[in-house]
């Protein structure tokens, strides 16, 4: 089978590579172009950790082929970041603990990004629904809508001094019980 | 709440706080490096060709043509594995379980593998593998399996545990059995005696990292390994005793890990990739799809059980008895027995009984999942337990509390227990709020407890401080859910610095000594020791080198905020020296500073949790959505108190998963029907409320922070707490998990046609 | 029973003089309950006196 020369754009970067006409996005991004921060769960479709988004459109990776990018437009977790300032849903992430292994969560960064794309406020319910073709073993996704409702407010209503982690806060009960509401 | 300080006896500047973990950034950005994400230089793709029959016959394998296929580099099978275990069966059976010798014992058993230098041509060598099976008889249910004349697994398999010893092959490899006292003068004295049967299917601990690995061989016997993997030290000795490798040759690093849960404290297709490896003379990765993850490593036992709990009207627990099957896939081990000793840890009883069937089954090689064995038999138990309650008239609550064990109680499994939870848990569940919320039409709450052992063991640790007073922890136990950031805290509160000064890393096997895997909930508890022993092991270094420049004993030296202070009438003025100034003159003062750690950390103590659930029921599907969760845990202390929660809800997510919807499908051609998360359905964040949580802090007095394991026991509950809920909402007692639509559905109409 | 001994490993020692058969057992693995706390590994844990001993199966976690 002769290999597919492909021009795209990848994180705001002009890429070019040739694949097999079989190869999947995913397999392009991770073996050919060494952007391993999408992952492979299932190769089918059903776990969403490779999901990227492609022409602004959230996707499996692992459901598109390499050969499908010509003239398109991928953005990967690779990308999320603007150098070294993280993106809110990054930065969210990281103060509501809402990754303990971490390997769901390039995936669901970017399907928090597509989904505060198109609903800049949304409520628990509806996070939780946009978020449902990502799956997560390890947290319960308890800490995962709260940390995507946290920057949505943060996208919103961009806090002067910066994201840093706040220790004397409500939560800040450090060493002692915590009973949380229902949120 | 009432429990909060007349538990906490220590006070402490770093531990407890929410501090940001070190390795975040890495994994927000997609820098972290899991199992799949290594390559090596020359690699090639590794694939496993895996059997299609749940037991059958290798009359013999012809792998020539894939041989001679160009790009494939090597083919291996059973024959390029020799036995090298002299004698030692549960060797063996890893050995076997990795690559079948002579016979395969499930779907999914792997018989051959190839090594090319594409995943494409792998594949197409896999297709080119001629396997001749003698198709045998074979049998995946539990009870089907303890049958006269079913087909047998294992026939060198003879029951242990039975008198006279049996001298005919059998599928039940061991019978156990704990407790106490006289069970028929408690039954005989109970006003009430409810009894039960119980089945709970195969669940799959469901990491969403498949398994992964990177082998290299060299000609010379020194070997790499990446892998992920809850234990980096057993996966180097059982692949160098399976390869006949020296340990020290082989050196296994632990990528980050997509998740474990206890299905990666086993070695599985580690020891091919290393033969594939030897065989090419080149590095092989080797990562499993998410159908071999299913079909070929370890799920959770399938059980079936009989629960009978006889009580006075006042509450009183009289008799308890438990009889529990369950089934550890083709190979014989210990999961009905760990069910027997947790299934009634929670309560003071006089007369007890446990009885535990351990039965292979052809299905893959059980595998511990958190709280390995405990969440069935808690299912059965707990059910019942409410089953009594409402014969009786009683407060489920009530019930357990006034059977619940203390202090002092002898433990069904044995021992005498000293300080536990169990009873805060049940007072805290009793008077939180969630208890006395209210509930519409079809809608209903149930409670359940839980227990699990929590474990310690060999553990190693190395602090080095830099010149500029930064300190690098070097830990053995794998970080399953941001462990790093606890233990550079409990360094940090030791030395007295900030957090932001201590950098912890895994290290690699052959830069640490052995460290037992990280299971049981044992990473923080047993690292965690360690780590204080390391740090105080560099106090006294630092204090030692701050007398020497002040030329004064030592023993007027102590240390304090992150200081050494000169003390006593002579030496009082001297103005204190920090670890950075101690740290800037080392050289002169006899060289790099450091501490180490070298224990068996044991005495994790053990763990007690109370769930509620709220439920509500749709009586026209059977669908049920739960409507609000509350978990109730004890956690000696918790060191970072958000991945505390974070334990807790995960190991309710993966409980409710277990309850309503996951399970192995076998067909009558004894093949799983369901290797793939759109059929084998774990919950969803769409399925899920928040879950709430209350850490009660019972300092265990067997470490210097009190720390217990709090990783598994909210795994056990969620199972009978969710069947209570349901049976308050819709008035069905389902005994059958996973309580999945249709099963729920049926109940309901056999509830009404009755 | 009861057996004077300041550690496992002592006990260890003193119950295969009592009971030879127990020494294959005691190699595969055993753990050791002391007043409640489970010893897997730790043979030199002093027994406190007049604690109570339990021998238990060797067990694994997740
Ligand atoms: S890997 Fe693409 S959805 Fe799972
Ligand atoms: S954090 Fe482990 S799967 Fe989500």
């Amino acid at each position: 089978m002769a290999a597919v020369l492909v021009s795209t754009t990848v994180n705001g970067d002009a890429v070019e590579y040739s694949c097999a006409p079989r190869e999947s996005l995913l397999d392009v991004l991770r073996n050919r172009l060494g952007l391993t921060g999408s992952k492979e769960g299932c190769g089918t479709g059903d776990c969403g950790a490779c999901s990227v988004i492609v022409d602004g459109r959230l996707v499996c990776a692992c459901l598109m082929l390499g050969a499908e990018m010509d003239g398109r437009t991928v953005e990967t977790v690779e990308g999320l970041a603007d150098g070294a300032t993280l993106h809110p849903l990054q930065t969210k992430f990281l103060e509501h603990a809402a990754l303990q292994c971490g390997v769901c969560t390039p995936g669901f960064l970017m399907a928090s990004k597509a989904l505060l794309a198109r609903n800049a406020n949304p409520t628990e319910e509806e996070i939780r629904f946009a978020l449902a073709g990502n799956l997560c073993r390890c947290t319960g996704y308890d800490k995962i809508v709260r940390a995507v409702s946290a920057a949505a407010a943060e996208l919103a209503h961009p806090a002067k001094s910066g994201t840093g982690k706040k220790t004397g806060g409500k939560k800040a009960a450090g060493g002692k019980a915590t009973g949380k509401k229902k949120g | 709440m009432a429990f909060d300080t007349q538990y906490t006896n220590q006070e402490f500047k770093v531990v407890g706080k929410r501090v940001l973990r070190p390795d975040g950034i890495d994994k927000v950005t997609g820098r972290a490096r899991y199992g799949a994400d290594m390559n090596a230089p020359g690699q090639l793709v590794g694939r496993i060709l895996r059997s299609p029959h749940a037991h059958a016959k290798i009359r013999a394998i012809d792998t020539s043509k894939a041989e001679k296929l160009k790009g494939v580099k090597a083919v291996v099978t059973a024959a390029d594995l020799p036995d090298l275990t002299r004698g030692d069966m549960g060797m063996y059976d890893t050995l076997e379980n990795c690559m079948a010798r002579g016979r395969a014992l499930y779907d999914g058993h792997a018989v051959a593998a190839v090594a090319a230098i594409d995943a494409d041509i792998a594949r197409k060598a896999l297709k080119l593998i001629k396997v001749d099976y003698e198709i045998l008889p074979h049998v995946t249910d539990v009870d089907e399996a303890m049958k006269p004349g079913a087909p047998i697994v294992q026939p060198r398999i003879r029951t242990v545990g039975v008198n006279p010893a049996p001298t005919k092959p059998s599928n039940i490899s061991q019978v156990s059995e704990f407790g106490h006292g006289d069970l028929d003068a408690g039954f005989a004295e109970a006003d009430v005696i409810v009894e039960k049967s119980y089945k709970t299917e195969q669940t799959h601990q469901g990491y969403i990292e498949p398994h992964a690995c990177l082998a290299s061989v060299g000609p010379d016997g020194q070997a790499e390994l990446w892998v992920t993997t809850q234990g980096p030290y057993m996966q180097r000795n059982t692949c160098a005793a399976l390869l006949g490798l020296e340990v020290a040759k082989l050196r296994v690093t632990a990528s980050e890990i997509g998740g474990g849960f206890g299905g990666k404290t086993h070695v599985w297709m580690e020891p091919v990739a290393l033969a594939l490896s030897r065989k090419a003379n080149r590095p092989v990765k080797l990562v499993l799809t998410r159908e071999e993850v299913f079909r070929g490593t370890g799920p959770t036992c399938s059980t079936s059980m009989d629960i009978k709990i006889g009580a006075r009207r006042d509450g009183t627990i009289t008799a308890a008895q438990a009889v529990l099957r369950y089934q550890d896939g083709a190979f014989p081990n210990i999961w009905g027995m760990l069910g027997a000793m947790t299934a009634w840890a929670c309560y003071d009883l006089k007369n007890v009984k446990a009885t535990a069937y351990d039965v292979l089954v052809n299905r893959p090689k059980v595998a511990a999942y958190r709280a390995p064995s405990a969440p069935m038999a808690a299912f059965g138990v707990e059910s019942t337990m409410d089953l009594v309650a409402a014969e009786i008239g009683m407060d489920p609550v009530e019930l357990r509390i006034k059977n619940a064990a203390k202090e002092g109680t002898r433990a069904s499994y044995g021992p005498t227990y000293g300080p536990i939870g169990i009873g805060p848990t049940l007072e805290a569940a009793k008077n939180h709020p969630h208890m006395k919320a209210p509930l519409g039409a079809n809608q209903g709450r149930g409670m359940a407890c839980g227990f699990w052992f929590n474990f310690g063991g060999q553990t190693c640790v190395d602090l080095n401080i830099g010149q500029d007073g930064t300190v690098n922890l070097a830990v053995g136990t794998v970080d399953v859910g941001g462990a790093r950031a606890s233990l550079s805290m409990i360094a940090a509160e030791e030395l007295g610095i900030p957090y932001e000064k201590v950098k912890c890393i895994v290290a690699d096997t052959a830069s640490l000594g052995h460290n037992d895997t990280t299971e049981g909930s044992r990473g923080t508890f047993s690292s965690g020791m360690a780590t204080v022993f390391a740090a105080r092991d560099a106090v006294r270094v630092l204090r030692e080198r701050a007398a020497k420049t002040w030329d004064i004993p030592v023993d007027r030296v102590e240390w304090r905020d992150g200081k050494a202070h000169a003390f006593g009438d002579e030496h009082g003025n001297l103005a204190p020296l920090s670890l950075e100034e101690l740290a800037a003159k080392a050289a002169r003062t006899g060289g790099p500073i450091a501490g180490h750690n070298e224990i068996v950390a044991d005495g994790a103590g053990v763990s007690f949790a109370t769930h509620i659930c709220d439920i509500e029921v749709d009586p026209e599907t059977g669908k049920s959505r739960i409507l609000r969760y509350t978990v109730i845990q004890d956690a000696g202390k918790a060191i970072h108190p958000d991945y505390v929660e974070g334990q807790f809800q995960g190991a309710a997510a993966q409980g409710i998963g277990w309850a309503l919807n996951e399970e192995y499908i076998y067909g009558a051609d004894g093949r799983l029907q369901n290797p793939g998360f759109l059929d084998y359905r774990i919950a969803v964040c769409s399925d899920l409320p928040m879950l709430d949580t209350q850490i009660l802090e019972i300092p265990n007095p067997n470490h210097p922070y009190g720390i217990r394991g709090v990783g598994e026991t909210s795994i056990v509950p969620p199972l009978a707490a969710i069947a209570n809920a349901m049976s308050n909402a819709a008035g069905v007692r389902m005994t059958h998990t996973p309580m999945s639509p249709p099963r729920v559905l049926k109940a309901i109409r056999e509830a009404h046609g009755a | 029973m009861s057996i004077e001994a300041a550690t496992i490993r002592e006990l260890f020692r003193k119950l295969v003089e009592r009971y030879p058969r127990l020494e294959s057992r005691l190699r595969d693995g055993i753990a050791v309950s002391v007043n409640g706390d489970i010893f897997r590994d730790d043979w030199n844990q002093a027994i406190p006196e007049g604690a109570e001993v339990f021998l238990l199966p060797r067990i694994n976690g997740g």
